[in-house]
């Protein structure tokens, strides 16, 4: 059971999320109106291409605190560029680039440098932060062109345009992390790194590469925000990063690295989204729901824990339980309890 | 030639592990690799895959001189190593596991079917590896070590988890690979497979060859003589064993009927003033005993110390009643490297040393710089960082730390390991004036010189338990190194 449970997190999620669409939904019938689940969607856009981008860092067993200021910069830049009259196609081309570029940086302190992760991506929040301000001087970029803004309300069957980019977007990610051995490599850098070596993947690169893709996916959350919001301030995508790692340990991906989906992040976000706006739905002031996202997120790094704790005890009981008996079989010396330490 | 490496030398820290080893695997050869911790097995085959890069030396792959070795180009050298830690990715599925292993390689599913089928037929492939047991890990590695395709294998200690059924088939398969060509080292402990399956056989001591023959030109006897040979380098001070102590003498640990993960139905007494040596090959149980004296680990059984009997048992508690342990791997569970001298020596007494809170500086000064005396230390600042210092110093600063709080019983696990000569002779000499001044002593370690030199008494451990008792006119190196490995005085395997 427990676990089943382990591997199937997104779908406890996905229940989740119907839940509460259900419990909302009875008070006010009004929240689960299609036009107001596709503005759900379209506010959560923004999040779930953060936590995607998010997912495979964790998974390789690292942590990128940086989206949200990868954001802002690539943002910053994206919207200049556009105020110059710049072609939109070759403005995408800046902005994912230039934050996949930041990205990438982050991966060469954490693999390269042995910058614990945490240190190095809280260290350049708050460089690329520093940057965007400079370049705007503290003030918040307006007037983004309207011929780039329109995307931002464009709608297919009912739901904006950006929700099917974004989502297509995320698919292709999740293709890639599930169904190609490149994927499948993260998951092994982050489930073992010294078995990953041993058989010949280049766990450095593979961590570089999960933070460029983090990047990248941060600058595509930045294109997003342009065409939403029509603007780029400093204070753009301030505590994003906290949600979109929420969302991903919400949604299945464990911190302890190996484990989790591109699906399960966006879940993860689509949930944290839903339950903020039926906060405010249901009139609770704003402050309340940061403390709410606050409390689920350690329900799910508790239950997180929890699961993999009782996994591990049980891991280890079969194993002394089987050691055992090839003790009593062969009746040798050499059973290898000293191993059984290092492999903890 | 599969593989060869020459002249091969590796130090760390400026203690030299391989000293100008050269070795070399013939095609369809299966050469067994042995040796004592420590002696510099892994190493060397950590070098051969590009684990480690060698200071000197030269590692040529089918005739060609390879530089750079990394363990990826290892791989594409065709160079694979079934570690002896399973080293699977415990959240894929086994046969995820085994297929990341193959990437680069014609390999089709009937094949991996094939052999999993035969190795291991009762491992569901689709389940997370993390659920196997360690014997099927260990399977599971080797699954992915046959179907590499390699032209040299390297099998480091294999059958430490295994059953009799499971040896006979990997025995069978790597036979089938050796009639294919590939060439094979095989690390083992367990000498009788040398002779099972083996064509040559080379022993390491020291980090350099001993000893290197064809296997149906040598005995069991002379491998271990080999393995195990009486020192050059022997320090007169250490070679004087103490007396044996009064049987009448107060016990002051007294365990019985002990049993626990790694280790039953364990008894034994240390009296006053004793030293009591305990041997046994890796994986005997040894360190897990003490670890559960310590209160590390859970176990079942009496322990009494100092005449009352020590329930819940804590290393606080440990250190409370006059318990201390010295760790075998200091670098990860003994020193706090970062530290200075002072605040590792202090960390075990400082409730003791502060009051209120407040550390006294001084006072702990004073007695740390006498017990790093008593143990001559590398005279210096004792604001030294431990870390800086050399592994026979640390160890001194390891120890030190554990007699602080003045124990009257002190259980060492493998206190001179990478100890340089030098260092070695100090400890010998403070542990044998502990002793005499009362502390009970107990010695773990693999090195059969040491226990059969300091040793006023020695346990055999072997598989968990304890197999033989030698009093001290029963001690020397031959009967404590036989005992370890099970060979009869007639020179036969157990």
């Amino acid at each position: 059971m427990i676990s089943r449970i382990a591997r199937h997190r997104e779908f406890v999620t996905l229940v989740g999320v119907v839940f509460l669409l259900i419990v909302v939904g009875l008070f006010n019938a009004s929240f689960v109106s299609p036009s107001n689940l596709a503005r759900v969607l379209n506010s959560a856009v923004i999040l779930f291409l953060l936590a995607a981008g998010e997912a495979p860092v964790i998974i390789t067993r690292n942590i990128d605190a940086s989206i949200g200021a990868i954001l802002v910069l690539s943002g910053v830049l994206g919207a200049l560029a556009l105020r110059h009259g710049v072609a939109i196609p070759l403005v995408i081309l800046i902005v994912a680039g230039s934050a996949a570029l930041m990205g990438v940086l982050n991966g060469v302190f954490v693999a390269y440098g042995h910058v614990p992760p945490i240190v190095a991506t809280l260290g350049t929040l708050a460089a690329f932060r520093g940057v965007s301000f400079l370049i705007t001087g503290g003030f918040s970029i307006e007037d983004i062109p309207q011929n780039y803004t329109r995307f931002g309300s464009a709608q297919v069957i009912g739901v904006p345009l950006l929700v099917w980019v974004g989502l297509a977007l995320a698919a292709l990610l999740g293709i890639l992390m599930a169904k190609t051995q490149f994927g499948r490599h993260f998951y092994a850098t982050g489930g073992n790194p010294v078995g990953a070596r041993l058989i010949g993947i280049p766990v450095n690169r593979m961590v570089v590469t999960a933070y460029a893709i983090s990047g990248l996916f941060a600058g595509l959350a930045a294109l997003v925000f342009m065409a939403q919001f029509g603007s780029v301030s400093n204070q753009a995508g301030v505590g994003m990063e906290l949600q979109a790692i929420a969302a991903a340990v919400v949604g299945g991906v464990s911190l302890s690295g190996g484990v989790g989906t591109i699906f399960g992040a966006i879940i993860g976000a689509f949930f944290i989204t839903s339950a903020r706006s039926s906060l405010s739905f249901m009139g609770i002031p704003g402050f309340w729901s940061d403390t709410a996202i606050g409390v689920i997120l350690l329900i799910a790094l508790f239950a997180d824990a929890k699961v993999r704790h009782a996994l591990d005890v049980r891991r280890l009981e079969q194993r002394y339980a089987s050691s055992g008996e090839a003790l009593s079989e062969v009746g040798s010396a050499d059973v290898a309890f000293d191993k059984e330490e290092h492999a903890r | 030639m599969a593989a060869e490496v020459q002249g091969v030398w590796k130090s760390y820290g400026g203690v030299p592990v391989l000293k100008r080893v050269s070795l070399d695997v013939h095609e369809g050869e299966i050469h067994a690799l042995v040796g004592g911790n420590g002696a510099g097995k892994s190493t060397l085959m950590k070098a051969l895959t590009g684990v480690v890069t060698p200071d000197e030396g030269i590692i040529r792959i089918a005739g060609h001189e390879v530089r750079h070795l990394n363990p990826r180009s290892a791989h594409a050298n065709r160079i694979y190593m079934v570690p002896q830690e399973p080293q699977l990715f415990p959240d894929l599925s086994v046969l995820e596991n085994i297929l990341l292993c193959l990437e680069g390689i014609k390999v089709d599913k009937a094949q991996v079917q094939q052999v999993c089928a035969s190795m291991a037929p009762h491992i569901d492939l689709s389940v997370p590896a993390s659920e196997l047991s360690l014997a099927d890990q260990q399977l599971v590695e080797i699954c992915r070590g046959i179907l590499r395709n390699s032209r040299v294998l390297i099998v480091d200690e294999p059958t430490a988890a295994l059953s009799v059924n499971e040896v006979n088939s990997l025995f069978a398969h790597l036979r089938n690979l050796s009639a294919q060509g590939v060439g094979m080292f095989y690390v083992t402990h367990r000498l009788n497979e040398v002779f099972d399956l083996c064509d040559r056989v080379t022993v390491l001591r020291d980090g350099q060859i001993a000893l290197q023959r064809r296997t149906d030109e040598i005995s069991l006897r002379e491998i271990v003589v080999e393995m195990v040979a009486a020192s050059a380098t022997a320090i007169d001070v250490a070679h004087q064993r103490p007396a044996e102590v009064d049987q009448t003498s107060p016990v002051l640990l007294d365990v019985s009927d002990f049993s626990g993960q790694g280790f039953r139905d364990v008894g034994f007494q240390v009296r006053e003033g004793e030293i009591v040596g305990i041997a046994g090959v890796v994986g005997s149980g040894r360190t897990e005993l003490a670890e559960s004296i310590y209160g590390l680990r859970g176990a079942t059984g009496l322990v009494t110390l100092i005449g009352k009997p020590f329930e819940r048992r804590s290393p606080r508690a440990s250190l409370a009643r006059g318990l201390s342990y010295v760790p075998k791997d200091r670098h990860l569970n003994g020193l706090f490297a970062l530290g200075d001298v002072v605040d590792n020596v202090d960390a075990t007494v400082l409730q003791r040393m502060s009051s209120g809170g407040w550390l006294h500086t001084r006072r702990e000064r004073a007695r740390v710089s006498q017990l790093v005396g008593e143990l001559a230390l590398q005279p210096g600042p004792l604001s030294r960082r431990v870390g800086n210092l050399s592994g026979g110093n640390q160890q001194k600063v390891a120890v030190a730390k554990q007699l602080n709080p003045e124990p009257r019983v002190i259980i060492l696990d493998e206190p001179t390991r990478g100890v340089d000569v030098g260092a070695r002779a100090d400890l010998y000499r403070s542990i044998r004036a502990m002793a005499e001044q009362g502390t009970g002593i107990v010695i773990i370690s693999s090195d059969f010189e040491e226990i059969a030199d300091v040793s006023t008494r020695v346990l055999i451990m072997r598989g968990g338990r304890v197999t033989r008792e030698l009093s001290s006119g029963d001690i020397s190196l031959s009967a404590v190194r036989d005992s370890c490995f099970g060979v009869d005085p007639d020179g036969s395997a157990a």
